[in-house]
């Protein structure tokens, strides 16, 4: 026997194309594990070592299918030996029989002393093999738990499996790895305790390691959105002209500079946003109505995604009259709510007539002649709105994307804007922030972008 | 040879900071939490606040990467150079404007009240001044806090020219650097603005020190080798006792030190110092004055330039030492710092999959002519009147054989035989061992085995095999390379074969 990893070791074992990549994908996010219908990719173990500040503290196996049980099986029966025996008996037996490759190999953590989770589709029926593998697991003994994979959603066969599952396996559990998200995740790597519990405190320091690292992942994600918040915020464009025949090419250019730097933005962002959810390899593709597919500045985008007219217009409207409060009090009470009332008035005006304007130019007279075309910065109320609806969009398609699907599937296009749905005070708050980054200087800048990021974290929260 | 980080903030360490920051903006996120979290683990416990961290991290930064053009050293470089100019500027302009208000022909004695209207009230103005705005910056910050700014402006101004000229200097950096040093100073200095307004407070002392030794220096000298007689007069005043007044304020600081006579002049000598053109050739008092003059440049121009330097210099200690790095800007590499190193990934596989480079013959489809068989398991979830229909090519008329295991198909000479085969799942090694077992049996009797995929059963009806298991079926075979082994499947397509 070789020598037992001192760490908790864990073999995912099952019948080919049942989705043991699948599993393991999700559970490590990995998306180099090679995903396919075709069975047979895996012909070797694949080992996935959680690794903690350099030390391995639990380690997952990726194993080839069972290619011969019911032939395994039957030899197994006659030997009249069962555990670590029985084991060490195939392996001298089938090490070198021709076919016998595959089942070979899936035996090896085993010798390692790996605990398994068996791993079915039970979207199938219940076939005699299956019942042949559980029964081969059972006599070579191992921890062992059952992952039920639901590869459709088909559940008439859940009753055969269950009835078959008690009879060879105290923990099951249901994982559905292409729709599994975090929270799924670790309920399963919870589960994993229940195998064996001298392993429990090494589980616990995985799970708690998965914890801490997600939660910094969403923090780093609203660091790097109010960047590029601000970023486009803040932004102007300028370009100049001396003929009046020449103004509307250089106010074309002017937009469309404007425009392409902040799409460029956001696509950076996008793929921060990736990298921190770790999907680097697997070139994941949106799914075909998502509002994300389209064009930052279109008018489908600016329709689907940021605030109602009503929703925008109250939101400014108290963003208006509590920038007006502020001024009321510096004048000691002296101005009795009026430039509240002023504020209010005016956001609310603005946002209302104003709200669905994309982009606005300005002309400024050069001293020494000609024009200059200023594009930005954007005062349109709906514009951080937009570009924070598009890019939380994005974070929720990236963060709840599990590793073992392959397609772009969403599950729910019908109404993609998330601050539509958010408290309004947020709504508020989120374009009181917005407003004051575009106007202020270096010093103030700081404070509001650290406004804003907690209003941003607020949202994702909420 | 660059020079290591020491163990205090500095104003070029801040520079160095955000360069580094800013040059971290381009790089990859994963290999800088890598990076910045070593630095922290290897800190002490004790020094685990963003301010130690935060230097330890520029210190490794400065000795793995260092920069080409380093911010930093290029502040300390123009703020010597500068240093240095004003010195002498200060200095000479200091010696010229005493020379000129000490000037005598031997005719008319130096006027006491020019000299003081030079060299000492305009520097006690701006000494009030600057208190004036200090004052009101500590009690209303918020509404004052502009103050700084053009001081701030002339830092940023200064190193952008020295920043300029290196960048324009031949083997200097590329021209890219000019926007990334454009962003680089206003940034830092909308962070850090103060102290930089503070580091130009010092430096226009050094201007007022310079100006006040240069001053002093010519002063004495004119004393030491020259005979000047020293007078006063006004057409403000005539009143000795009024003069008498005001001297004895302005000497207030040194009054009780060097006293009447000797640290300013006494009632009686101002009296016998006045200037009265034509009505006298000599003063008796004339030397009375210059102790007093001497005192007023010390005390109104180099001793507070001297003070406020200093203070500048510890306020900006006080400054750097409370530097907190809590603000937005900085959150983001704190954070790299404390996250957590998680790896989850697989190791690669050096393996491939398996692979045929031989095809299974294909044949077109065709009407089944024999009877078909079919796994007594696979009929236990399969209706047979289903099958029959389901079957596309098959006939109503046809059979279904019963059979326990691969092994019993018998087949017979010439004659094809058509297999039912569940094909919703990919095949095993096990299965196909015993269809190429019999589709060998079949070779022998020459006939071919045609193989009828199922897609999967449901309790509602059958679904379709699809297209892509019919396709695993077919590659799965192609290993065997067993020539007359054909496949057809049931999907909505039509035959897979």
């Amino acid at each position: 026997m070789q020598a037992t990893p001192s760490h908790p070791l864990i073999a995912v074992i099952g019948h080919p194309n049942e989705g043991k990549s699948s599993v393991l994908s999700t559970l490590t996010e990995d998306d180099t594990v090679v995903v396919n219908d075709y069975p047979g990719e895996t012909t070797h173990c694949q080992y996935f070592p959680v690794v903690i500040g350099g030390e391995t503290i639990l380690e997952l196996v990726d194993t080839p299918g069972f290619q011969n049980p019911q032939n395994i099986l039957q030899w197994m029966q006659q030997q009249g030996s069962t555990d670590d025996a029985l084991l060490a008996a195939f392996l001298a037996e089938f090490a070198n029989q021709a076919g016998y490759e595959h089942d070979c190999e899936l035996m090896q953590p085993l010798v390692k002393g790996a605990a398994l989770i068996y791993v079915v589709d039970c979207s199938r029926p219940l076939l005699p093999v299956d019942e042949a593998e559980m029964e081969i697991l059972r006599l070579i003994n191992k921890p062992r738990m059952a992952i039920i994979n639901f590869k459709d959603d088909d559940r008439d066969y859940f009753e055969d499996w269950t009835q078959a599952f008690r009879r060879h396996f105290n923990v099951i559990r249901e994982f559905n790895a292409h729709k599994a998200r975090f929270q799924e995740r670790i309920a399963l790597l919870e589960t994993l305790k229940a195998i064996q519990q001298s392993w429990e405190p090494a589980i616990n320091r995985a799970i708690d390691a998965f914890n801490d690292d997600w939660q910094n992942r969403r923090e780093d994600a609203v660091l790097a959105i109010t960047e590029y918040l601000t970023y486009a915020l803040r932004l102007s464009v300028g370009r100049t002209f001396s003929d009046e025949s020449k103004r509307r090419e250089a106010e074309a250019k002017a937009v469309a500079d404007y425009q392409q730097k902040i799409a460029q933005y956001e696509q950076k962002l996008f793929k921060r946003i990736r990298h921190l959810y770790h999907h680097t390899v697997f070139d994941l593709e949106l799914a075909d109505h998502s509002v994300l597919r389209e064009d930052l500045f279109s008018e489908t985008t600016w329709d689907v995604l940021g605030l109602t007219k009503k929703q925008l217009t109250i939101a400014a409207t108290g963003m208006g009259a509590g920038l007006g409060v502020t001024l009321d009090m510096a004048t000691g009470g002296l101005s009795h709510g009026l430039f509240a009332a002023a504020g209010a008035l005016f956001a609310g005006g603005s946002a209302y007539f104003k709200g669905a304007e994309l982009t606005r130019v300005k002309l400024k007279a050069l001293p020494l002649g000609g024009t200059k075309i200023v594009v930005g910065p954007n005062q349109n109320p709906q514009f951080p709105v937009v570009l924070l609806d598009r890019a939380l969009l994005y974070l929720n398609e990236i963060a709840n994307h599990a590793h073992g699907n392959r397609s772009g599937d969403s599950p729910d296009l019908t109404d993609q804007s998330v601050l539509r749905h958010v408290d309004s005070s947020l709504q508020k708050q989120l374009l009181k922030y917005a407003h004051k980054i575009t106007k202020s200087g270096y010093g103030e800048l700081e404070e509001n972008q650290q406004k804003l990021n907690q209003v941003i974290a607020s949202v994702i929260g909420s | 040879m660059k020079k290591p980080v020491g163990p205090r903030w500095t104003l070029s360490h801040l520079l160095q900071f955000e360069q580094y920051l800013k040059l971290d903006e381009q790089t990859d996120s994963a290999a800088q939490a890598q990076r910045d979290r070593s630095v922290f683990q290897r800190l002490p416990a004790n020094q685990h606040t963003r301010p130690r961290a935060y230097l330890a991290w520029l210190a490794q930064r400065v000795n793995q990467s260092p920069l080409a053009v380093d911010a930093g050293a290029l502040f300390n470089r123009a703020y010597g150079g500068t240093l240095w100019m004003l010195l002498l500027i200060g200095f000479f302009m200091g010696a010229a404007m005493s020379y000129g208000a000490l000037y005598y022909d031997g005719t008319v004695p130096v006027n006491v009240a020019i000299f003081l209207a030079l060299l000492v009230l305009p520097q006690l103005l701006m000494l009030v001044l600057l208190v004036l705005s200090v004052l009101l910056s500590l009690l209303a910050g918020r509404w004052f806090s502009a103050w700084y700014r053009p001081a701030a402006k002339l830092m940023q101004t200064l190193l952008a020219a020295s920043w300029r000229r290196l960048v324009a200097r031949p083997g200097g950096a590329q021209q890219d650097q000019q926007q990334l040093q454009q962003e680089l100073l206003q940034q830092t200095l909308g962070l850090h603005g103060p102290l930089f307004a503070n580091r130009a407070l010092r430096l226009f002392q050094v201007v007022g020190v310079a100006f006040n030794l240069g001053a002093l220096a010519c002063f004495v000298l004119l004393l030491a080798v020259t005979d000047r007689a020293f007078g006063w007069q006004s057409s403000l005043t005539d009143s000795p006792a009024l003069v008498e007044q005001i001297v004895s304020g302005l000497a207030w600081p040194w009054r009780e030190w060097l006293g009447a006579g000797v640290g300013y002049p006494s009632l009686a000598q101002i009296e016998q110092s006045r200037i009265v053109l034509a009505a006298q050739s000599s003063i008796p008092q004339a030397a009375a004055w210059w102790p007093f003059l001497l005192l007023c440049v010390v005390f109104y121009g180099l001793l507070p330039r001297i003070a406020v330097y200093l203070f500048a210099a510890l306020r900006e200690h006080w400054l750097l030492s409370r530097l907190s790095f809590d603000t937005f800007h900085y959150q983001e590499l704190w954070r790299r710092m404390q996250s957590i190193q998680l790896h989850s990934f697989g190791h690669a596989s050096p393996h491939t999959a398996e692979a045929s480079t031989v095809h299974t013959p294909i044949t077109a489809q065709q009407t089944i002519s024999a009877n078909a068989y079919v796994l007594q398991d696979t009929l236990a979830r399969y209706r047979q009147a289903d099958l029959i229909h389901w079957l596309p090519f098959a006939s109503s008329e046809q059979q279904l054989l019963i059979i326990d295991a691969f092994s019993d198909i018998a087949p017979a000479a010439g004659k094809p035989i058509y297999v039912v085969v569940e094909g919703w799942q990919p095949p095993i090694e096990e299965v196909l061992l015993a269809l190429v077992d019999a589709a060998k049996r079949a070779a022998e009797q020459h006939s071919d085995l045609h193989i009828l995929l199922l897609g999967k059963p449901g309790k509602v009806g059958n679904k379709p095999i699809s297209p892509r298991m019919a396709e695993v079926w077919r590659k799965k075979l192609d290993l065997h390379q067993q020539a007359n082994i054909l496949v057809h499947a049931d999907s909505a397509q039509g035959s897979e074969s």
